[in-house]
């Protein structure tokens, strides 16, 4: 089979910040996560969320960067060609719980490749899909995708596996009903 | 119980860095196909856009009503970037390998949606694919998303892939079959 699973994570019944994979498998080509989510955070538009990707748990600046191309119910936004040497990779956003209580999650899939700290292949990249449509106006829905990269790097780019991959809620936290699905390719 | 509906059919490493990559006897018993691809130039650091184009091609067909396609994203330098082509000689994607410099290849995935009609009309092929530097500055910065038809008479029985220069040694592609049915 080309695509196993390989963990779930979930904030449960407790709000939480951080979801974490811990201990990823070494033994496959490239990760996927698929979930949704939300924050408890009162946005006052929905691209104001943040959905953080952390590698290894390592929150040291000046490892990241990433672009971004998106739409919210009103316009295509103008693009972000790079942040860079930030310390963390974006790569979601969400509506926050002004629009209903938090009612419509936002759904994304993230492909990660390169993860095994092989400096044949250089540093860890990513690309994310996240959409979410409300019925609510003022700008909560949105559709975008994220790419960036991680410094995964000791002496040679690339050269640090990636075992871990905490999920941050950039403002207040993950909804209780948030849940990610962590998938390996051969 | 249901078989599996996504299988591995080939994995292809660059070993000598070879000018092109390609699966050339892709059997026609699923339905459809992904294909996941991290590149770079082997000795090749172009300093222009173009020089990062990946030019995709099907059974080698280079017929210019067979691709047309459109594609929008993010470039280096730019915060804005779309294009088309009605009659296009291949499906080539924007800063689809990266410099030998890099500290990392471009990588991404294709899908290729009923690849084993051998009608003229009905095959697509939809892409995302990028790279980013964690220190910006290089040329082959981008986040692409790009779509297109092959309109061959024909099944696709090989996908090939090149640039303006050669492929560094561990640049791959592995190509999975996928079942609807």
């Amino acid at each position: 089979m080309a695509l196993t699973f390989i963990a779930e994570i979930s904030a449960n019944d407790t709000d939480t910040e951080n979801l974490v994979f811990t201990g990823i498998p070494q033994t496959y080509t490239s990760l996927r996560i698929m979930g949704i989510g939300n924050t408890s955070y009162a946005l006052s538009q929905g691209f104001n969320g943040v959905f953080a990707l952390q590698f290894n748990e390592d929150t040291a600046a000046l490892k990241n960067a990433y672009m971004r191309q998106a739409t919210n119910n009103s316009s295509v936004l103008s693009n972000n060609p790079g942040t860079f040497n930030a310390s963390y990779g974006e790569c979601g956003s969400m509506s926050g719980t002004t629009p209903d209580s938090g009612y419509y999650p936002a759904t994304y899939i993230i492909d990660i490749y390169n993860y095994l700290g092989d400096s044949t292949y250089g540093n860890v990249q990513y690309f994310s899909r996240s959409v979410s449509a409300t019925s609510h106006s003022s700008f909560y829905g949105h559709t975008a995708y994220f790419a960036g990269t991680y410094k995964n790097q000791s002496s040679a780019p690339g050269d640090t596996p990636i075992t871990s991959l905490q999920l941050k809620s950039g403002f207040g936290n993950w909804l209780r009903y948030s849940k990610f699905s962590l998938y390996g390719r051969d | 119980m249901a078989s599996s509906t996504h299988v591995l059919i080939e994995a292809l490493v660059a070993s000598g860095t070879p000018g092109a990559m390609e699966f050339d006897s892709i059997p026609g018993t699923y339905t459809d196909l992904e294909l996941v691809f991290s590149l770079q130039f082997n000795s090749y650091n172009p300093s222009t856009q173009a020089g990062h184009n990946a030019i995709w091609r099907v059974n080698d067909v280079t017929t210019n009503t067979v691709y047309p396609y459109l594609g929008w994203g993010v470039l280096h330098g730019s915060s804005d970037s779309s294009t088309h082509e009605d009659t296009a000689t291949s499906h080539l994607l924007k800063s689809g390998i990266a410099q030998t410099n890099s500290a990392n290849m471009t990588c991404g995935r294709m899908m290729f949606y009923d690849y084993a009609n051998s009608a003229g009309t009905g095959k697509s092929i939809q892409s995302f694919h990028s790279n980013v530097y964690w220190n910006g500055g290089t040329y082959d910065n981008a986040l692409m998303a790009t779509s297109g038809n092959v309109n061959l008479a024909a099944a696709i029985t090989s996908i090939k892939v090149y640039g303006d220069s050669s492929f560094k040694n561990g640049s791959y592609m592995r190509l999975y079959g996928i079942s609807r049915s």
